[in-house]
């Protein structure tokens, strides 16, 4: 495992953008919290700019929880993760919240990623509100360009999500993603819920987000034929353990 | 060739709802034989699963069922609802989709077999128990875990105890909708051969329901593929996958990560107003003059293979299916080849038309 | 089998039922029509009542006392000589009133503390629901005679006394609710762009759970009108000669066999009030439920 981290950081040299040192996510359960399950179990990757690392493994096995834990949606248990040569996990306040910009994440199940309540337009318009990145005169022409990035009509903007189609749905949340020019982007198993035709536009579009934006990736799936073709690098991951690399 | 155990005729599903009529299937016709299994494939909402409610009339009662379902020689949709209960699970079998919340939480999975065939066979609580257990077994369950509650199994012992469920009472016909959704795919494979090997051994039949045309291709011995609710291409599952005459059904191979990673612009059309003419006009890259305004009838030259497609009768989805790209071809887009680079200029000009 | 397919039809309809208002479901239910329509009528009645009521409700007038129904007075006059029918009608202003006005302060601190303790936990989630465990653990009557006698009669504390024993199932509904939302990718996605959780609760959350909590109110106020009559019979409530249907009920009840319609009206009132808030609250409740259009419908 050592030799494997070394081997990782020698290719890659200064330019991680990510770097996860033996993370850990612990829950414990029972009447005197005795019994832990690890979800994740001490995991070391690094990922750099604009690159793809997929994330394979069986379902149950800590790769979303992983996922979540790099971003600090879940606390760690033990481990650190420096982003940008920074380590997050002390990160509060402001700090925190300019990191939200930085690093997002899509979800599996494209019909719960999205507020059911919120129109598309204020779904994407909303992390453009949070964090002030652009004035509101400019908001209509900035969302325009975001929809055209991910080839969706302007018409669906009005409509609210339960009328839009799974890979409608899935382009809503990468624009909304991508109105903040983010760096990182956890993907969540993002086509496993779609249909295949629509799983290959779907993958096409975050590819091209990499080539276009040199952004990178922690592609999530179970699928090894998807992640053969998106990653450049693969992990493999097996109860909450990183079991090799590829 | 064996008889039919199920034939379809002409069969139309509308549903009324505030945005119009909604005409899940239309004029669908289907044979079933004894002991094959037939592979139905469609996307999300192409009215596959609809279809599956349709045979057991399992539909709400806002369904509007027009045609002929002839399982032997009962035609279910003038039987008595009394008669039907009889007919569900007796003599066809469903699995339904998200075994989570099919079952029921608070009585154990043995329990629920078990009351299957206290209700149908009339048994005594202890024999149905046993049968029940022998049931849990055959699906690779040990009988032990009878006693166990739906949240204690993962999900693709669910999907096995759903298996035991949709087999118990031996029918003649299983009906299997997307039995594999939401599973690894190593579980998929699992599960999939081991419902196609059951019903295999006691020599019922099975429709089964999916996306997944690999999947369908490996264990069906006819396919049928659907779309906006009507069956575009049917015939013998490994013609299909060799040869598939329909471009749609030719882009759906293409589709797999492994077979090339073709995308597909556009999304499936709205059930309540179907493009015009050939409806995968819209998405399909060989697509013609007539196909936008006269609509293809189902048709084959051969009695097994059945087309819905101009150019499957001209004959030349074959030549351009050998032949990924051919520039002589009516299409507005050029055909994205496998390599990634030129396939991710592509996509950037399609125009995704929502 | 067949129950077992319709067990499961059932599951798979609540499922994917995706809870919208469907005002078209509502207009189909004829109990919930009759309840609204209802509500309707007595709101009129209270905001016109100066209007519609032929006499001053507090007018004594002791040479007219317990007389029948007749064309001057609709619902003959009390023990007092006063006409019952201005009395009713003006009645409807005190019962509405503190119907709407408890159900308002429940539903409002009940959905707060609720949508708190449920998405921030810890502590706060613990003093919250020990909180609730403390206001159940007493019968609502009781613990509403005791806040009523102690602050002693009135409107005022009335309101207060039927607030404070009513607000820990808007709580506990919200709470639920709150919990298995915050589990939802949206709101995980929220999360992920780093909003207060204030700006969370209230964009994302709040809005996804109001549908059970506007269900809850209409049920609510029949519930707190029949409640606040009770307290009123009781002596604690609303003091006469204020018109309260439930004071009148109490005033009339020892001339129950020479002069009926001394207890009749009033509690006919109560009857009509409470099934129409009924009636409208579980018609919401259905409409609310129904799956929008089937399964069909999915874009």
């Amino acid at each position: 495992m050592a030799l494997l981290k070394g081997d990782v950081a020698l290719l890659k040299g200064d330019m991680a953008l990510l770097k996860v040192e033996n993370l850990k996510k612990y829950y414990y359960s029972g009447l005197f919290k005795k019994e832990v399950h690890r979800a994740v179990d001490g995991v070391s990757f690094e990922i750099g700019k604009g690159e793809i690392l997929g994330l394979v493994g069986k379902s149950g096995c800590g790769k979303s929880t992983l996922g979540r834990t790099v971003l600090r949606l879940l606390e760690p248990t033990a481990g650190r993760v420096l982003f940008d040569g920074q380590d997050i996990s002390g990160f509060k306040g402001s700090d925190l919240k300019r990191l939200g910009t930085r690093m997002q994440i899509i979800f599996q199940n494209p019909e719960s990623c999205l507020n059911p309540r919120m129109k598309v337009y204020d779904a994407i318009a909303e992390p453009l509100r949070l964090h002030r990145l652009c004035e509101r005169d400019e908001e209509r022409g900035r969302i325009q360009e975001l929809i055209e990035a991910v080839s969706l009509s302007e018409e669906l903007l009005f409509r609210y999500p339960g009328e839009l189609s799974g890979g409608q749905l899935q382009r809503v949340s990468i624009a909304r993603v991508l109105g903040m020019k983010p760096e990182f982007i956890v993907a969540d198993e993002p086509t496993s819920m779609l249909d295949p035709l629509v799983q290959g536009q779907v993958l096409f579009l975050l590819k091209k987000l990499q080539n276009d934006y040199g952004i990178s990736f922690l592609f999530i799936s179970h699928d090894m034929q998807v992640v053969e073709w998106m990653s450049d690098e693969i992990a493999f991951m097996e109860e909450g353990k990183i079991v090799g690399f590829r | 060739m064996n008889p039919p155990i199920l034939s379809i005729e002409d069969l139309n599903v509308s549903f009324k709802t505030s945005k119009g009529i909604v005409r899940a299937n239309e004029g669908i016709s289907l044979e079933i034989r004894e002991g094959e299994i037939l592979g139905l494939i469609g996307e999300t909402g192409c009215g596959k699963t609809t279809l599956g409610k349709a045979i057991l009339r399992l539909l709400s009662g806002k369904a509007k069922l027009e045609g002929k379902i002839v399982y032997r020689d009962t035609d279910l949709l003038t039987l008595p609802e009394k008669e039907m209960r009889c007919f569900r699970g007796k003599e066809i079998g469903i699995m339904l989709q998200n075994p989570s919340a099919c079952l029921n939480p608070v009585l154990s999975a043995g329990r629920q077999i078990a009351e299957i065939y206290r209700y149908h066979e009339g048994m005594g609580k202890k024999e149905a128990e046993k049968k029940a257990g022998e049931m849990l077994e055959l699906v690779g369950i040990s009988s032990f875990r009878g006693c166990e509650y739906p949240h204690q199994f993962s999900g693709g012992m669910l999907q096995r105890v759903m298996v035991a469920i949709g087999l118990a009472l031996r029918p003649g016909l299983l009906i299997a909708d997307e039995p594999t959704k939401g599973l690894d795919t190593d579980t998929k494979l699992q599960i999939v051969e081991l419902i196609a090997g059951l019903v295999r051994k006691e020599n019922s039949s099975m429709l089964l329901i999916t996306h997944d045309l690999e999947l369908a291709g490996r264990l069906a011995d006819r396919i049928a593929v659907m779309y906006a609710g009507e069956i575009i291409e049917i015939g013998k599952a490994a013609e299909i996958i060799s040869n598939p005459k329909h471009p749609y059904t030719l882009d759906l191979l293409h589709s797999l990560p492994g077979k090339g990673f073709r995308t597909v612009p556009g999304q499936p059309p709205s059930l309540v107003s179907p493009p015009s003419g050939c409806r995968y006009h819209p998405r399909c890259s060989f697509r013609l003059e007539a196909c936008s305004q006269v609509h293809p009838e189902l048709l084959g030259f051969e009695s097994e293979r059945l087309t819905r497609c101009f150019l499957s009768e001209m004959g030349r989805i074959k030549e351009t299916a050998a032949q990924p790209s051919l520039n002589s071809q009516p299409s507005l887009n050029s055909q994205p080849s496998l390599n990634s680079q030129s396939a991710l200029k592509c996509a950037e000009e399609e125009t995704w038309h929502c | 089998m067949t129950d077992v397919i319709e067990k499961i039809e059932i599951t798979e309809k609540i499922c994917l039922a995706k809870k919208r208002l469907c005002l078209g479901e509502l207009r189909k239910n004829r109990l919930a029509v009759s309840g609204i329509l209802l509500i309707v009528f007595l709101c009129v009645l209270a905001l016109f009542a100066p209007e519609i009521a032929p006499h001053d409700p507090l007018a004594q007038r002791l040479d007219s006392r317990f007389l029948c129904p007749s064309f001057e007075y609709p619902f003959g006059t009390d023990e007092l000589g006063r006409c019952i029918f201005s009395r009713v009608i003006y009645g409807t202003r005190i019962s509405l009133g503190i119907g709407l006005l408890v159900v308002a302060v429940t539903s409002i601190a009940g959905t707060s503390l609720g949508l708190l303790s449920g998405y921030m936990g810890g502590v706060l989630d613990e003093v919250i629901m020990r909180g609730i465990d403390i206001v159940m653990a007493f019968p609502n009557i009781i613990l509403a005679l005791v806040i009523a006698g102690l602050l002693g009669p009135g409107f005022s504390s009335v309101v207060l006394a039927l607030a404070f024993t009513q607000w820990p199932a808007y709580a506990r509904l919200v709470r639920g609710q709150v919990l298995s939302l915050r589990k939802r990718n949206f709101v995980e996605a929220a999360r992920a762009l780093r909003p207060s959780s204030f700006y969370i609760m209230r964009k994302h959350i709040l809005p996804n759970c109001m549908e059970p909590v506007i269900v809850l109110g209409t049920l609510e106020i029949a519930h707190v009108i029949i409640f606040a009559a009770a307290l009123s019979f009781l002596g604690l409530g609303i003091q006469p000669p204020d018109p309260e249907w439930g004071s009148m009920l109490k005033a009339g009840v020892p001339y129950l066999r020479t002069a009926p319609h001394l207890t009749f009206f009033p509690g006919l009132m109560i009857i009509f009030t409470v099934f129409a808030f009924n009636f409208a609250g579980d018609g919401l409740r259905e409409s609310l439920g129904q799956p929008a259009d089937q399964e069909v419908l999915a874009r």
